[in-house]
């Protein structure tokens, strides 16, 4: 059930209306949590009683640890055997063999190829991250696991965030879980416009931007011209997919009066690629700087050989990117995508630009903006290929122009990002220049309210994050 | 509360202009009736050949017609004369208005049509109806087609969707407004260097549509279009039979007197093993049984193990050596049938 659906439209309201006729907090968690089992099972239920059987694993695994310390260790190691084995199986496996789908349909799953390969992955990585923060907190004893079940459960099912995030951490989501909530007016305000704003950026931008980026990419051999716009094409698409995704996410939690964590602060004005991963999808990038950045280099720190500072430096992050690539998707662009970053990290790092860098002069300024929003632009081309072979057979092998026909199907690219991109600058204008209480940004939003009722379909295609 | 109430009034202002201008800008009347307009010519194209060849064999389908099967070897094997109407990007809505349109109303009838289609290709109505391939339709179609309108466009919109069309401009004319942004991305850039709209289309035709496609991403775009075939609500034929064109086609064969055969394709979707899913089996057991009832020929060839891999030059249609192979077993199971 896309957030975007007239089913999901029904299946909101519905919820909300019961939600809030419902006084008793244990009775509010009980219908999010009802509520959160069937979207999430609403195409196969197998998915929820998936989800359900994982949870309550994780759940006594939890409590273990609390009454026997001296197992904290043993009970870990099973969470991240349940947690990541189940990830592995089902996200990877097609890594190594093609024939998932004969496997699971041995296990009695009918093997639908299409929900092995589209839809169970669907959230799996996002809720597994979420689980796993759980359990190693509460193995670090920083957290206390919850006593609660259903609390539990819902943390980690809470339906605004299963499919696509954010990666909400247990210290942020499972206090207000447990906390009282009434309805308050300010819910709906501070609600509405991301909801809005979330639409404009899936329905309007992504999904129209995303013919165009897949047309491009599917050309066998485009000139490196006729990439280089499809590239472009595509960092407008994932950003506004992604994005307006979480900004509709965040707006549905807050209808129910919880506040989650934003994933982008404009990314694509990062000026390193540290400061890029500050920016784009925070609660992955925070996660992964927690569990496997900092574990890594500390364990570095501590190690017996010596190793040459370069390398001390450069490790952590190459790790870090490496798990991030794995994470995003099981294939070699995806892991190369990610050591990509791994190695700009360490080499920014390596000659002196740390990623707070931000230099008084203007040029120095605008250069190292440019370069890195090249570095960003070619990394999402990396991601985006097909295959790896494409990529180096295009830029190896195309020219930089093949003829005026790939010239004038570039500008077109070129003219459908810069106009699809420009009601993102007017924003940004708008929220930097303008009074909160002055009536642009209301006529902004009214305009963008009637783009999205002109570009809505009533088949919209997925969204892209799902498929991590 | 004050943002969200100056967005509400501006919105309603936005809204009010648009409810003048957008009936004056597109001559459109509101409340307006609901589904697409056909206009009144409908293309003779296969009576005349009907007509002009006397076929006795009727082969309907899509693309994977056209590539599956030789017509003259076919013609040969039978000993009748065939005629193929294999239009690509075609599904069930466009063959039955050929059916209906075309085929029964030829002077000459053929005994046999025979319609060759995908799993649930025959009860998914809504299938290959909109943008390109309603203009595909609208050759075919009357002016008055209240099946066609019921089952592939009015049963497919939910309430709010049909409201707004209906009484909601700018809702109502979004496909003219979406064409005039689109023309302007399009076109704007392009003119600068004096390539005019037929340059551009040219333009598009020549990189993307004449190009190679990465196979790939060809096998990952079929997939995800014909996705749509396997959901649960596509899968239940129960559910989608009396919503299809099927109960239609068959009775308009039967009332002119012709047999009509259905024969299910195999394919290499989603690189997937040659058995049926158990939900695929369950809906294929279905309509088999629905079809025997109906006294309709079905021959199910989407597991045969003759058509193998190497036969296939994309997820859905079959090369030179699968095109001999699969004239052959058709030719032989229409053989078997009809005599």
């Amino acid at each position: 059930m896309s957030f975007t659906s007239f089913s999901f439209i029904i299946f909101l309201l519905s919820v909300l209306a019961v939600y809030w006729l419902i006084k008793k907090r244990e009775w509010q968690n009980f219908i999010l949590l009802i509520a959160s089992y069937i979207y999430y099972g609403w195409v196969s239920p197998r998915l929820s009683v998936m989800l359900g059987i994982s949870t309550l694993l994780d759940f006594f695994l939890a409590r273990g640890m609390q009454s026997k310390p001296t197992r904290t260790r043993l009970f870990m190691a099973m969470s991240l055997i349940l947690n990541l084995g189940v990830l592995i199986f089902f996200k990877y496996y097609n890594f190594f063999s093609d024939d998932l789908a004969g496997i699971v349909s041995r296990l009695g799953m009918d093997g639908d190829p299409f929900l092995i390969r589209i839809l169970l992955p669907a959230g799996l990585s996002f809720y597994t991250l979420k689980k796993l923060s759980y359990m190693i907190d509460v193995s670090r004893g920083t957290l206390k696991p919850t006593h609660t079940l259903m609390d539990f459960a819902l943390y980690v099912s809470f339906f605004p965030q299963i499919v696509a995030g954010p990666i909400e951490r247990p210290q942020k989501l499972l206090p207000q879980i447990e906390s009282q909530r009434t309805w308050q007016p300010d819910y709906f305000y501070n609600a509405w416009p991301l909801i809005v704003m979330g639409l404009f950026k899936k329905i309007v931008i992504a999904d129209n931007i995303k013919v165009i980026a897949d047309q491009v990419f599917a050309v066998n051999g485009p000139s490196i011209f006729l990439l280089a716009m499809g590239a472009l094409a595509f960092t407008l698409q994932i950003l506004a997919d992604f994005s307006g995704y979480t900004d509709m996410s965040r707006g549905f939690a807050m209808l129910f009066g919880f506040q989650t964590s934003e994933n982008f602060n404009l990314p694509y004005a990062s000026l390193t690629p540290t400061d890029f991963w500050n920016r784009w999808h925070i609660t992955l990038s925070t996660w992964l700087r927690d569990y496997v950045f900092f574990p890594v280099g500390r364990a570095l720190k501590k190690s017996r050989v010596k190793l040459p500072n370069w390398l001390v430096l450069s490790i952590p992050p190459i790790a870090t990117m490496f798990v991030s690539g794995l994470w995003h998707g099981a294939g070699w662009n995806y892991v190369l995508w990610g050591l990509y970053y791994g190695v700009l990290i360490s080499v920014y790092q390596l000659i002196g630009i740390r990623g707070d860098w931000k230099p008084k002069s203007f040029i120095a300024l605008g250069l190292g903006w440019f370069i890195m929003f090249f570095f960003i632009v070619f990394g999402w081309a990396m991601f985006r290929a097909p295959t790896l072979a494409w990529l180096g057979n295009v830029l190896t092998d195309s020219p930089f122009i093949r003829s005026r026909s790939d010239l004038i199907v570039g500008l077109i690219t070129l003219s459908m990002v810069l106009v699809y991109s420009a009601p993102l600058f007017i924003k940004l204008a708008l929220d930097k220049f303008s009074t909160k209480d002055g009536w642009l940004i209301p006529a902004y939003y009214a305009l963008v309210t009637v783009f999205i009722i002109i570009f809505i379909n009533s088949s919209s295609p997925d969204f892209i994050y799902l498929q991590f | 509360m004050r943002p969200f109430l100056r967005y509400l009034l501006l919105l309603a202002v936005i809204l009010a202009i648009t409810w003048i201008k957008i009936p004056q800008r597109y001559a459109m009347a509101f409340p307006r009736t609901l589904g697409p307009e056909f206009n009144r010519k409908v293309r003779d194209l296969y009576i005349n050949e009907l007509n002009a060849g006397l076929a006795e064999i009727v082969l309907l389908g899509d693309s994977t017609l056209k590539d599956g099967v030789d017509l003259e070897m076919l013609s040969m094997l039978t000993g009748e004369k065939v005629l193929m109407i294999g239009v690509p990007g075609s599904a069930s809505a466009l063959w039955y208005l050929i059916l209906k349109n075309n085929i029964v109303v030829a002077e000459h009838q053929p005994q046999t049509v025979v319609v060759l289609f995908r799993d649930t290709i025959l009860t998914a109505p809504g299938y290959r109806v909109q943008g390109g391939y309603f203009v595909q339709l609208d050759e075919f179609a009357g002016k008055n087609e209240p099946l066609l309108l019921e089952r592939s466009y009015l049963n497919l919109m939910n309430p709010l969707e049909k409201w707004s069309e209906q009484y909601f401009p700018v809702f109502g004319a979004r496909g003219h407004i979406r064409k005039e942004i689109d023309g302007m991305m399009r076109y704007t850039l392009p003119g600068w260097l004096k390539c005019d709209q037929v340059c551009t289309d040219d333009s598009m035709y020549n990189v993307f549509t004449s190009a190679d496609l990465e196979p790939g991403q060809l096998q990952n775009a079929v997939a995800t279009v014909e996705s749509y075939l396997y959901t649960s609500s596509q899968l239940n034929f129960d559910r989608q039979v009396n919503k299809s064109y099927l109960p239609e086609m068959i009775r308009l064969t039967k009332e002119h007197g012709i047999q009509l055969v259905l024969v299910r394709l195999k394919q290499q979707t989603f690189g997937r093993s040659n058995s049926d899913t158990a939900e695929t089996r369950r809906y294929i057991d279905k309509l088999s049984e629905y079809l025997d009832e109906q006294g309709v020929l079905f021959l199910d060839y989407g597991n045969d193990p003759r058509l193998i891999n190497e036969g296939y030059k994309d997820p859905l249609h079959l090369n030179e050596m699968g095109q001999t192979i699969f004239t052959e077993i058709l030719a032989d199971g229409l053989n078997k049938t009809l005599k």
